[in-house]
């Protein structure tokens, strides 16, 4: 195995060995499923995605929303992913519906568990990713792009000061490894 | 009730808490962890705030309405922290089908049969698939702090009552389902997770009616949908494995088992200093008692929400072409539905001939938007004989 690959799949390993320790037991393949897709998601990550990075906030429930033209684009991390496991629904907020910073606005079923989404900025739903509702497994397979929840139109631009930028938000998750 | 009283009391040897008044619990802003109904000492000692917490309640409703007990479960996992404390809840119903949040309610039951027998179908608000309840079926929650959600944990006080209670060898399986003997399933999962808190329920085969279950949960598979789906698996009741066993002994079992292990590993004296504290309570979940309940329990029973939050599905069936229109002919139509509206309506068959195709597809315009019943076939058919404009009528629905 290569330098760059080998170290791809040790972040991997690590990223894994922490939710392991805090959550309910991923199948045993599940963790396989996981191990071969995540080096993927990880080289796209780097190549396309320099000045997203640089806009994508992060909050402490693990989600993340990236601003464009007041208009924010609204996911969950990895982190959040892979512990949810498997989703087999997401249920999306209405377009139009107005929300307040941390309202909840939709779930996402995996293994049996709803797990509520909440806004992590108020504002307007300007729309949801119905690709997402057919196939809801893209929220997995590639949480920071294809796999985005929905988008809002913010109402109060300022919250987006208060999140977490990429590096406050991996502080975060080592520090909640233990 | 005073049976479940007298039961719980001697069971445990410890005085009972009173029945649950509503006077003590107050909306979401105040933590309610130390006002305790069931008077907990929540600083016995030196507790050291990372270990699990050791008190513990359970709650066991005194009504078999499902849409007061699962507007309770509802409103004590958004109005209580857990913190302090975590709470097993413990209830019946009266015959009923619960589907999951994200299930399709044509899938799931055999609503026509339901109906016609007084059956209600509810949706709650976890994950998972459809199930049966009747007076022999026991429901136990589990509500902790998200951070403390383990379902495997709860799922085994369950085995260990059954174990040492009943001799009833349980094992639970990658599905988070009870299994027994052979491979029979006696109790499915599902669970809920929000930002502070989150519940895992469970349900437990005492001794239901297998036979009105299997009619109860026949539901309508030629439909095509994006609805989580039920996991069919074979069932057996826990009476069948243990005569002795009944509902009313599984309580107490099971409610000792919950209490007794959240004091393993301590030492006997504070032990039994925890014990004490910890107790039952009768809840009667009605608004006075817990304001806002009736609030939820109206919404719980709504048509629109069984209907309205059902995930997109089309759904297909032949239907029969007047004769004054057509000789003869049936023709394959797929309604498209979207939280209970149609969306769309098409022809599946081929070689429809155009007039009967244009006929059907200017009524399927009008069609749309309007809710979704499965009277809708009949109705087509019928508006073919009508002549414009009254065939596009919008139907006041």
């Amino acid at each position: 195995m290569s330098g760059s690959a080998a170290a791809i799949t040790n972040m991997a390993r690590l990223l894994l060995h922490g939710v392991g320790s805090l959550l309910p037991r991923l199948s045993a393949s599940h963790h396989l499923y996981t191990v071969t897709l995540l080096p993927h998601t990880l080289h796209r990550h780097f190549t396309y995605a320099a000045t997203l990075l640089a806009e994508r906030k992060y909050t402490e429930k693990h989600e993340w929303v990236a601003v464009e033209d007041n208009i924010g684009t609204i996911g969950i991390t990895n982190y959040a992913q892979e512990s949810l496991g498997d989703i087999v629904y997401a249920q999306l907020p209405e377009v139009d519906a107005e929300y307040e910073q941390m309202e909840e606005c939709g779930a996402l079923e995996s293994v049996k568990a709803a797990s509520e989404l909440y806004s992590p900025v108020s504002g307007k739903v300007t729309a949801v990713n119905t690709a997402v509702e057919d196939q809801p497994s893209l929220i997995n397979q590639s949480c920071y792009d294809e796999g985005w929840l929905f988008k809002l139109e913010l109402t109060v631009p300022a919250e987006i000061d208060e999140l977490m930028d990429e590096d406050a938000y991996k502080k975060f998750l080592k520090e909640s490894e233990q | 009730m005073m049976s479940l009283r007298n039961i719980a009391n001697m069971s445990l040897n410890i005085p009972l808490r009173a029945v649950v008044g509503g006077t003590n619990l107050l909306g979401s802003g105040t933590n309610l962890s130390n006002t305790g109904i069931v008077g907990c000492a929540t600083n016995v000692g030196t507790q050291d705030s990372s270990r699990i917490p050791f008190n513990r309640g359970v709650f066991i409703s005194q009504s078999t309405n499902i849409y007061s007990n699962l507007a309770f479960e509802d409103w004590l996992y958004k109005n209580w922290s857990f913190e302090k404390r975590n709470v097993m809840f413990i209830w019946q119903n009266s015959p009923c089908v619960v589907i999951g949040r994200h299930q399709n309610p044509y899938v799931e039951a055999n609503l026509q049969y339901l109906e016609s027998a007084g059956v209600p179908v509810v949706r709650r608000n976890s994950g998972g698939g459809a199930v049966y309840h009747d007076e022999g079926n026991l429901n136990c929650t589990f509500f902790t702090t998200r951070d403390r959600y383990n379902r495997k944990e709860n799922l085994e006080v369950i085995c260990q009552a059954l174990q040492e209670d009943f001799g009833i060898q349980a094992h639970v399986n990658h599905r988070d389902d009870i299994i027994i003997g052979q491979d029979f399933k006696v109790s499915g999962t599902a669970a809920k997770l929000g930002r502070q808190s989150a519940y895992h329920h469970c349900t437990l085969l005492v001794r239901t009616n297998k036979q009105q279950m299997k009619l109860a949960l026949q539901g309508d598979k030629n439909i095509q949908s994006k609805a989580t789906a039920s996991i069919p698996a074979l069932v057996m009741n826990l009476h069948d494995a243990n005569e002795d066993i009944s509902v009313q002994k599984l309580i107490s079992s099971i409610g000792r088992k919950y209490l007794e292990s959240s004091t393993k590993g301590i030492d006997a004296s504070s032990q039994q200093m925890y014990q004490l504290s910890n107790g039952y309570t009768l809840i009667n979940p009605t608004d006075d008692w817990f304001p806002g309940l009736a609030k939820v329990e109206a919404e719980l029973s709504s048509y629109s929400w069984l209907h309205n939050k059902t995930p997109r599905f089309t759904i297909t069936r032949p239907v029969t072409v007047p004769e004054c229109v057509a000789h003869n002919t049936t023709v394959n139509i797929a309604v498209q539905v979207y939280h209970g509206k149609v969306e769309d309506v098409k022809i599946a068959s081929q070689d429809v001939c155009p007039d009967v195709a244009d006929l059907i597809n200017e009524i399927g315009g009008a069609l749309k938007g309007s809710q979704y019943t499965p009277a809708i076939f009949n109705d087509l058919a019928s508006r073919m004989r009508l002549p414009q404009p009254l065939r596009n009528q919008r139907s006041v629905m």
